[in-house]
């Protein structure tokens, strides 16, 4: 059977980029949010936790509405010359939205697991707020953001509901392989749906035991990291 | 000091017969009272349908005030599956013969009810807004972004969009920017919302809606006659208020409601 594999395709692409846009505006905000808290800190986790907890298709309807020809940032877009509603991009902005609470929450509970004297450590030496985050946050946090990657990468490639509404189905642009499935169990294709969720298994997979690996493969070099660090040297970093 | 009393058992079993005559008695009671619970019927009807059964069910339901029914909508393909898979439907309305023959030939309907209840057309939407598509030949046109039809494999609307496209030999070109649906109801709010630039629907639907217009219907010849048959079904968990549902969709009453709505009769 000539089956059109473009599905495949478009999920990687789009789960990818989701995971990459997450990966780094997770990281971002987990590092800036751990250890201060304020009334705007809470407000802003409770907002980062609705496309969590909200069903897809609310987290969907809220993007159209902002995005579609009459909502606010649609009309912005649309005198630009851009309509993002069943686009490729949509794909990956459904995407990021529902994975971006996975890594942010991950991150976090990363970051304030790490030992604030390091931190100040790291300052009296004369580190950045930057330098830190990166030299000292990030590499002692890295099995917990590997962690968040993973969910997120998960989340992104699972991702339908949202999807579905925001950028359609069109077959060759935005039609990811949960939306195949769900169209073709539809149309009665059982063998089609079942190559699918078939393929989205084994990468799932492979996903999962990659990471698997990578994080021995880190906590072996993270023993040895940690120790660097409290000798008082800069951080060893691979 | 409170002892608690224990009552023995025998004493017990003694009162049982007594208590048991007692609820038997009320029961019975509370029966000849309380007026029998209505037959509950599922009707399984294409997406296009939703707003005419609507009133017509209320007509039946003054009919016959012992059936209620319970309308199930969507796309004729998936309908078609659900009553495959065994879900409890008592009556099916398709939007397209396929469906209907699909599930004669596995036997799952009650053969004598069968019948061609409506026609329809399919027609060509634009959001009130736009302007650049005049026609069926103008959605190959690169201004024109999104063309919303349904999923040609289960939607029948879907099924004759393609049919016209590929008559008029531009299928390939426009499914490339085709945005499928679940159901045709959801092409008619995808132009509606301008989130689609065009869409193909039948003209009942785009009559439901302010915010669309209808700028062509599709060209004589370019796809099979669109038919709404109707059937109770074989495995109908009441086959008699069944039947007595699809006489009424012929009926002179539920023909004025669908004509209302655009529908023309089959014969």
């Amino acid at each position: 059977m000539n089956m059109d594999l473009s599905p495949l395709w478009i999920s990687l692409k789009t789960a990818l980029s989701a995971t990459a846009v997450t990966f780094v505006l997770g990281v971002l905000a987990a590092g800036w949010r751990s250890g201060r808290s304020s009334r705007l800190w809470e407000l802003f986790d409770g907002l980062v936790l609705l496309p969590l907890v909200l069903p897809p298709t609310v987290v969907g309807f809220v993007l159209l509405s902002l995005f579609g020809r009459t909502g606010p940032l649609g009309q912005i877009l649309w005198r630009a010359g851009t309509i993002l509603v069943f686009s490729w991009s949509a794909t990956v902005i459904a995407a990021t939205v529902v994975a971006f609470p996975l890594m942010y929450l991950t991150a976090r509970g990363a970051f304030e697991q790490i030992d604030p004297g390091l931190f100040d450590a790291a300052r009296t030496l004369g580190a950045t707020e930057w330098e830190i985050l990166v030299g000292v946050a990030i590499p002692l946090a890295w099995p917990g953001i590997l962690a968040g990657v993973a969910l997120a990468f998960a989340r992104a490639m699972g991702e339908f509901g949202a999807t579905l509404m925001f950028a359609g189905n069109i077959p060759g642009r935005t039609e990811t392989m949960p939306v195949a499935i769900y169209f073709a169990i539809a149309a009665g294709d059982t063998r089609q749906a079942l190559l699918w969720s078939g393929i989205v298994l084994v990468i799932s997979l492979g996903v999962l035991a990659a990471m698997d690996g990578w994080t021995r493969y880190q906590r072996r070099y993270l023993a040895r990291g940690t120790r660097g660090v409290v000798r008082g040297g800069s951080v060893a970093r691979g | 000091m409170h002892i608690p009393m224990r009552i023995p058992s025998h004493r017990l079993a003694a009162l049982l017969p007594g208590v048991l005559c007692l609820a038997t008695f009320s029961a019975s009671h509370l029966q000849a009272r309380v007026p029998q619970e209505p037959v509950q019927i599922t009707v399984s009807a294409a997406a296009s349908l939703n707003d005419a059964l609507i009133e017509i069910d209320r007509e039946f339901q003054r009919a016959r005030p012992d059936v209620r029914v319970d309308l199930n909508s969507g796309a004729s393909g998936t309908l078609e599956i659900q009553i495959e898979k065994g879900a409890p439907v008592d009556v099916f309305v398709s939007a397209g013969l396929q469906q209907m023959d699909a599930l004669a030939a596995k036997g799952l309907l009650l053969a004598e009810t069968r019948v061609d209840l409506l026609r329809n057309e399919l027609v060509l939407i634009i959001s009130r807004g736009s302007k650049n598509v005049a026609n069926f030949s103008d959605l190959d046109h690169p201004d024109v972004r999104i063309v919303a039809i349904g999923d040609p494999r289960t939607v029948p609307a879907g099924m004759y969009a393609q049919q016209v496209l590929t008559a008029l030999g531009i299928y390939a070109t426009v499914r490339k920017k085709a945005v499928l649906a679940t159901d045709v109801r959801q092409v008619l709010a995808d132009v509606e919302t301008g989130s689609a630039d065009a869409g193909l629907v039948y003209a009942t639907d785009a009559a439901t809606s302010s915010q669309v217009r209808v700028v062509a219907a599709a060209p004589a010849g370019t796809h099979e006659a669109i038919v709404y048959p109707a059937a109770a079904l074989r495995d109908a968990p009441h086959p008699d208020a069944a039947r007595a549902y699809v006489q009424f969709l012929r009926s002179a009453s539920a023909r004025m409601i669908f004509s209302r709505y655009g529908f023309l009769p089959a014969t």
